[in-house]
């Protein structure tokens, strides 16, 4: 069983913008992390790549990452995911993610990202626990789900309903439940927060007979289509968590102290290429502002003030 | 301020204490005390074990004529332990061998490790005991007749045993302890008079001391050498296995995980082999387990299925202070409790992790794939973990081509009436024919009718 799904059937990992302003906004925090003292360079990336690698392009160009592994679950792609690596110096493995986490070195930092396209299944956790017992302390862990409800509309709402979803969440998660959880922690704008609040659990535990604590980070919430969210952070120590909290938060806005915190959404307003060089003249813009050659809803405008720097451009290009 | 009686009572040992202990365990327990004879005389460091069984070793492996021996012989009547193990000390059997526990100034490098054991054993077993040993130095022989001793229980001075001088031994072949239990208590009379009782309890022998007998030690039951468990470790053809030690509060610890080799009458791995071996001091105190105790169905590792039958994993903790160790009392179980044993749960299934993951693979959802797993899992070599260990990696990896394998076979399935698979019997003269055979034959029969083949 495999918990490798088949996201690269459902979109075009390269026209997500709000996939790619995350990226972004971690290869920010990332460069804030290596002025810190970090030395991002010489961590290991462990991801799942696809057979785009959009990650992993990100991150080598940008942060000079060269030991990188993408691990690949599904063998009905396996030459096709070969075919796609884009660098020489990416390792592809062919197996399951949880045994590539055990295979993690202990003597090398690493940023893992179990970038997930699925809901929370029992086999997804099992490898965020195997994640953080294994990874070594200063590494960063990055994880991703999908945080629609569970099941289908078209079955109905007497099937479709949080009682349903609870009941999803209780066999593949009901170990890491919590005292007092009810029904109203899965209604559908619960969902980011009780996941992340499970993910943590989940990290918790991993993390038991460790000297290590784990250092929120990241929560992401956005949609390209589904709703994810990216919960992330580093398995560290005291003076990790010091020497991070010591961050810019003005700067970096989108970060997170806890993962189970609202999670920072991501909201990429539809404008016109047009409109998008108008509104970058104008940015960073004051708050209430707004443009008076066009319409545009000043929560609009204040979604595009928090990603224009991340927001990446499309083009059409004739090859 | 008054008092309150606090006073031990010798029914409490005798009648109680001997309740939670099966009597196979209790003949453990007189088996350590005849191996902590070699650790007390200096033959055998058991915080070294783990050495000789993961390289050369330290501790001086006798030739098979030399060896030291540990003779176990009952019947319904009575039972006799006799070993050659180097004896027991007469000081030391007069401050601490009779003692419930251990003196704090006592080695705590043994098996016996709470002080509790033998007598345990002793007065679960009988009603009379003896006790002779020697040593080069000297020797002491004690008879005691436990419903007598039991019934002076009054004072502290009561709580004692009569020990009585003898001669040290001669020749080192006279170095050595006897124990014999005798008249039986009539359960246990019962139990050793069982046909099974000899064969289960060479067969748990050779399990628990799987790592020491035949090597430091010849054990034998009613005469029959007990043959030391061979754990089928397997080695991957092209690959590492997982391998992993650490060290915690004194205990050091050492992890090793990787698939079984097939058992050569079944063709395939046996569930009965499968699973964590977990020793301490390099006894066996859990075999082939596949229980929540070794974390099999706790968070992260899965519950134990059939199809994990190719797992095999150890686990070896040491320590010169055997209380430090996470074993019971009984020392056939792990006390999960225990800091060391909650660290090494948690390494255990991370090293275990990506041989479940080949596992898994062997057995894909789609039945046309024949996964390369299910060859390569056939083709594991036979080998011993020293020779694994040298090869081991931290994390087991097969090197395996990528390609999917197609089956060229599909599995052909419907239902036929009973009375037509008889008439083909019977048409065939061949009443014993299965129904699988007929349906070969008939679908064959079809191919050669019409030219297919």
């Amino acid at each position: 069983m495999s918990f490798i799904g088949k996201s690269h059937e459902k979109v075009h990992y390269e026209f997500r913008p709000a996939k790619q302003v995350e990226r972004r906004m971690l290869l920010h925090a990332f460069h804030e992390l290596r002025d810190l003292g970090y030395t991002i360079s010489s961590y290991e990336y462990t991801g799942l790549g696809s057979i785009y690698f959009v990650d992993f392009a990100l991150f080598h160009r940008y942060l000079g990452l060269t030991r990188m592994t993408s691990v690949e679950g599904n063998r009905e792609i396996d030459q096709r995911v070969d075919f796609n690596c884009p660098y020489k110096l990416i390792k592809v493995i062919h197996d399951d993610m949880s045994a590539q986490i055990a295979r993690l070195s202990s003597e090398r930092r690493h940023i893992l990202w179990l970038d997930f396209d699925s809901i929370l299944t029992e086999e997804l956790l099992d490898a965020v626990h195997l994640a953080a017992t294994q990874l070594s302390v200063r590494s960063i862990l990055l994880v991703t789900v999908d945080v629609e409800p569970p099941g289908r509309p078209e079955d109905g709402l007497k099937k479709w309903n949080p009682t349903a979803w609870m009941r999803h969440y209780r066999r593949e998660a009901g170990v890491y439940f919590w005292r007092g959880i009810s029904r109203r922690d899965f209604a559908r704008d619960a969902l980011p927060v009780t996941n992340a609040r499970i993910l943590q659990a989940v990290i918790d535990q991993g993390l038991r007979e460790r000297d290590a604590e784990f250092i929120g980070m990241f929560s992401f919430l956005y949609a390209d289509g589904h709703r994810m969210l990216s919960v992330g952070g580093m398995i560290g120590t005291d003076e990790d968590r010091r020497r991070i909290r010591s961050l810019n938060q003005k700067e970096l806005f989108f970060m997170r102290d806890n993962i189970t915190e609202e999670p920072f959404s991501i909201r990429v307003p539809l404008v016109t290429r047009k409109e998008r060089h108008y509104l970058d003249q104008k940015m960073p813009c004051r708050k209430n502002w707004s443009p008076s050659a066009f319409e545009m809803k000043l929560e609009d405008i204040e979604d595009y003030r928090k990603i224009y720097r991340y927001y990446p451009a499309y083009t059409e290009m004739l090859l | 301020m008054p008092l309150a009686n606090a006073h031990p009572k010798k029914r409490f040992f005798i009648e109680m204490f001997t309740r939670d202990i099966p009597l196979l365990d209790c003949v453990l327990d007189l088996i350590d005390n005849c191996i902590d004879g070699l650790a007390r005389t200096g033959q055998l460091q058991m915080h070294t074990i783990s050495d000789d069984i993961f390289g050369p070793g330290s501790n001086l492996v006798h030739r098979k004529t030399d060896r030291p021996y540990i003779r176990i012989e009952f019947d319904s009547k009575r039972f006799r332990i006799s070993d050659s193990c180097g004896g027991i000390d007469y000081h030391y059997a007069l401050d601490d061998v009779f003692n419930f526990g251990h003196s704090t100034t006592r080695s705590k490098e043994y098996l016996g490790v709470y002080g509790v054991g033998m007598k345990r054993a002793l007065f679960k077993m009988g009603k009379r005991f003896m006790i002779q040993s020697r040593t080069v130095k000297n020797g002491f022989k004690c008879v005691l007749d436990i419903e007598k001793w039991m019934a002076q229980d009054s004072k502290m001075k009561d709580w004692t045993i009569d020990l009585t001088q003898i001669l040290a031994a001669r020749t080192p072949a006279q170095v050595g302890t006897e124990i014999v239990v005798e008249p039986l208590k009539k359960e246990v009379a019962e139990l050793l008079s069982f046909p099974s009782f000899e064969g289960d309890l060479s067969k748990t022998i050779g399990r628990v001391y799987a790592f020491l007998v035949d090597k430091y030690a010849r054990i034998s039951v009613n005469g029959v050498d007990v043959k030391a468990f061979s754990i089928p470790v397997g080695e991957p053809r092209k690959g590492q296995t997982s391998y992993e030690e650490f060290e915690h509060d004194g205990v050091k610890v050492r992890i090793l995980a990787t698939l079984s080799t097939i058992d050569s009458d079944n063709e395939r791995p046996t569930k009965e082999n499968s699973g964590w071996y977990v020793a301490c001091n390099g006894r066996l105190i859990l075999v082939a387990d596949t229980t929540k105790l070794t974390g099999w169905g706790v968070k992260p590792m899965p519950i134990w299925v059939p199809k994990y039958t190719s797992f095999i994993g150890f686990v070896f903790f040491e320590s010169k202070n055997a209380l430090e160790l996470p074993w019971t009392t009984t020392k056939r179980s792990v006390n999960g409790e225990s800091a060391v044993y909650r660290k090494a749960i948690s390494r255990m299934a991370v090293l275990a992790r990506p041989i479940l993951t080949f596992c898994n693979r062997k057995y894909p959802g789609d039945e046309d794939q024949e996964p390369i797993e299910r060859e390569i899992a056939k083709e594991m070599k036979p080998t011993t973990i020293a020779q694994l260990v040298r090869k081991a990696g931290s994390a087991f990896v097969i090197e395996a081509p990528n390609q999917v394998a197609k089956r060229t076979t599909v599995r052909v399935q419907y239902n036929a009436k009973q009375v037509d698979i008889e008439k083909i019997r019977k048409h065939l003269r061949n009443p014993r024919m299965g129904a699988a055979k007929i349906g070969e034959h008939t679908f064959d029969y079809f191919l050669r009718q019409e030219g297919l083949k």
